[in-house]
């Protein structure tokens, strides 16, 4: 969607207008969706995650001055709000759910392939998130916007509001951990 | 360590970048994205916060922190103070009874466990608190009082951390191992709870003991020997399953899961176990004891108090003088669970058990010879209950006058002597008999026996100079006997004790810790060795 159609969304939007709020939402529900699944993995509920994102953009598109572009903010609200689902679990120190019982939940059965490819690939997924789970809540962001998203570090420092330093570092050391956590499951 | 300053071009990444790029999110369908999408707008359209009713408003400080907060605080420390006077302490009591093996207690605040060791090596009382955690090995068990009339017996292999003391409630956590409890009588809001992973065992009555099996208690067994327990199991599902268990009944619970309530057999029933705690919590009620449980803890915590290592320490400071050490022979053999068990056997007239136990214990066990005496004159009392040997001495007799062998004779002379001195505690004859078997066969098969039991009987008959005269001459005969250092402590034991001979008595226990350092009967030696140095009034 190019820029100019989505300044009209944004315009009508903020006027309440509520088939401009579909569009908006039909346009970035699966940036939203993956940004979501990628950050937090299986173990939580993630279409209630997507709900508050996009009740949390069109709770404070007044805010959104222009400053950056729309995909920027979106990504910026998005990985904020994984962050504290994140930080929430921790600091609940909730039972760690079996990722198998969380698929199974998520898992909509379309994978594609044979069963054993899609065994194989649940439990690559398991080890990823594993080794996710034991990075920090800033490192892992930094990570999953550079190395799954495809996002660049500039677009990073400016979606965290971090200095492009911080970035890099965090990443640097990021990787590093998550080389050390997944070397068993690459060999 | 700084980071790389080429992160997009790092390679050493790119397998582990390939793998990230194949995590992609299960596809959704148009139907769930619809559903998603109402769900949404719904919310979108719903009114975000409830309108207060009409007429009331609260004051707009009402949801201010500064307010609430130093309010909190306020009422957080009024409850402080007056916690300990609605919540009275636990009674300064608790404290250890018994000490067997190795035990591992970490005290409340303390930054490193101590290991207590049996009764001489233990010179450290643990404190019970909050946080205290008791850790049993291998042969080893504890026995702790908690207040004036209850204790519990932490058998070998377990684990027990205390989660809660105090007047009011205690609450004891078994993450391994077996438990048993004595407890006293107490009132309707004094809690008292022994919990494991996965159940609860809330206390009505007395006598109980809790078994946690496998890795972190997920299976859980109850005995209830007096009273009544509450047996509360916690399901997976969050759910608590509550049933009473009465006296004499046992269940086992697994993952929330009762099994059927079912009698204690009565193989099951650690009589010796329920006997010794009964017996060292009479202590408290000194008029009810018997005479010699009170003498058997008393002389049990002076001992634990002037271990070797106290002793030591102790010498090397002449100026400092020690309190007298009394005690009693008795004591060691009183407070040994076996011969606990086999006093309760006597009494149910179990003889021939009572026999069993009394044989392996005064065979097994590193005892004084006192203590041995005792013993025997117990297994005495039992065989005479148990039946009339004068027939048997008659048959022998003439079967001894006819044959012409000596090893005949020798084991005829040996099973004569065995009947008068155990079964009719006829001393004098059984001495005639054994001195004749030794003059007979004085290298055969029996006279080894013959020497040591010999000795045991002189020494029944007071004939000290006798006793050591023999057992110094079974020394002399059997210098690799693997029954060498029982002879030389039992020898050095009358020495000390009977003759009077300090200094013989030190130069024997001296040869005994020189000689068989790693033996049973070592750690007993250095503890009367250091005795007979004090005795001695020698500093070093």
């Amino acid at each position: 969607m190019d820029s100019n159609r989505i300044s009209v969304l944004l315009q009508k939007c903020k006027e309440n207008d509520k088939m401009a709020q579909h569009e908006l939402f039909n346009a970035y529900k699966q940036k939203v969706y993956d940004l979501s699944y990628r950050s937090l993995g299986g173990n939580f509920d993630i279409d209630d995650v997507v709900q508050q994102i996009f009740i949390a953009i069109f709770g404070s598109l007044g805010q959104f001055k222009g400053m950056s572009s729309f995909d920027t903010w979106v990504y910026r609200i998005t990985v904020k709000i994984c962050t504290t689902q994140l930080r929430k679990k921790y600091r609940k120190r909730q039972p760690q759910i079996s990722y198998d019982s969380a698929i199974v939940e998520n898992d909509r059965g379309d994978f594609s392939g044979d069963a054993l490819a899609v065994l194989e690939r649940k439990e690559l997924t398991k080890s990823i998130y594993r080794a996710f789970n034991k990075l920090s809540p800033d490192k892992r962001m930094i990570v999953i916007l550079y190395e799954m998203e495809g996002r660049t570090l500039e677009e990073i420092a400016l979606i965290l509001k971090k200095p492009l330093g911080t970035v890099k570092s965090r990443l640097f050391h990021g990787r590093k951990a998550l080389k050390k956590h997944l070397s068993g499951c690459m060999e | 360590m700084k980071y790389s300053p080429d992160l997009e071009n790092d390679k050493s990444f790119e397998p582990i970048r390939a793998v990230l790029g194949r995590v992609t999110p299960p596809p959704k369908d148009a139907q769930a994205w619809i559903t998603l999408e109402n769900e949404l707008f719904s919310k979108l359209e719903a009114p975000t916060r409830r309108k207060p009713a009409p007429g009331f408003a609260f004051p707009p400080y009402f949801f201010k922190a500064s307010v609430w907060g130093p309010a909190l605080g306020i009422a957080l420390l009024v409850f402080s103070l007056t916690y300990r006077m609605v919540v009275p302490p636990a009674a300064p009591c608790a404290r250890a009874l018994s000490v067997r093996g190795t035990i591992v207690a970490l005290s409340p605040n303390a930054k490193r466990s101590d290991t207590l060791i049996d009764l001489h090596g233990f010179n450290k009382i643990p404190r019970l608190g909050v946080h205290s955690s008791f850790s049993t090995l291998g042969n080893s068990s504890f026995v702790m009082q908690i207040d004036q009339s209850s204790a519990f017996e932490l058998s070998e292999n377990s684990m027990l951390t205390i989660k809660e003391i105090t007047g009011r409630s205690m609450v004891f956590s078994l993450s391994k191992g077996s438990i048993l409890l004595k407890v006293g009588k107490r009132s309707t809001n004094q809690r008292f709870l022994v919990e494991t992973a996965c159940a609860s065992c809330v206390v009505v009555g007395t006598i109980f003991k809790v078994d946690a099996f496998e890795t972190n208690g997920r299976k859980t067994a109850l005995s209830v020997y007096e009273g009544k327990v509450k047996f509360i199991a916690a399901c997976p599902e969050g759910a608590r399953q509550a049933v009473y268990i009465a006296s004499g009944q046992t269940c086992i619970e697994e993952n929330g899961v009762f099994g059927e309530v079912r009698s204690i057999a009565e193989a099951e029933t650690p009589l010796k176990n329920i006997s010794f705690l009964k017996l060292l919590l009479d202590r408290q009620n000194p008029q009810s004891a018997p005479q010699d449980s009170i003498t058997a803890v008393n002389v049990d915590l002076q001992k634990k108090l002037i271990s070797p290592a106290s002793v030591g320490r102790a010498l090397q400071k002449p100026q400092r003088r020690l309190a007298p050490a009394v005690v009693k022979p008795e004591s060691r053999l009183v407070a040994a669970p076996e011969y606990v068990e086999a006093m309760v056997q006597l009494t149910i007239g179990e003889y021939q058990k009572a026999i069993g136990i009394l044989d392996s214990l005064k065979n097994t066990q590193p005892l004084d010879m006192k203590s041995r005496m005792s013993i025997m004159r117990k297994i005495n009392e039992s065989y005479l209950k148990l039946g009339n040997f004068s027939n048997v001495l008659g048959k022998l007799d003439s079967a001894c006058g006819r044959s012409a062998d000596n090893s005949v004779k020798e084991g005829l002379l040996w099973e004569k002597a065995n009947i008068l001195a155990n079964c009719l505690g006829d001393y004098q004859n059984a001495e005639r008999a054994l001195t004749e078997l030794l003059r007979v066969s004085p290298s055969g098969k029996r006279a080894k026996e013959a020497l040591v039991k010999l000795a045991e009987i002189q020494y029944m008959l007071g004939k000290f100079d006798c006793a050591a005269a023999t057992y110094r001459k079974f020394l002399k005969q059997y210098p690799s006997d693997p029954d060498f250092d029982k002879t030389l402590f039992s020898l050095a034991d009358i020495v000390d004790n009977d003759l009077h001979g300090r200094q013989e008595a030190l130069n024997l226990y001296g040869r005994l810790l020189n000689e068989r350092p790693h033996s049973a009967y070592a750690e007993a030696a250095q503890f009367a060795r250091a005795q007979c140095l004090i005795k001695l009034g020698r500093a070093r």
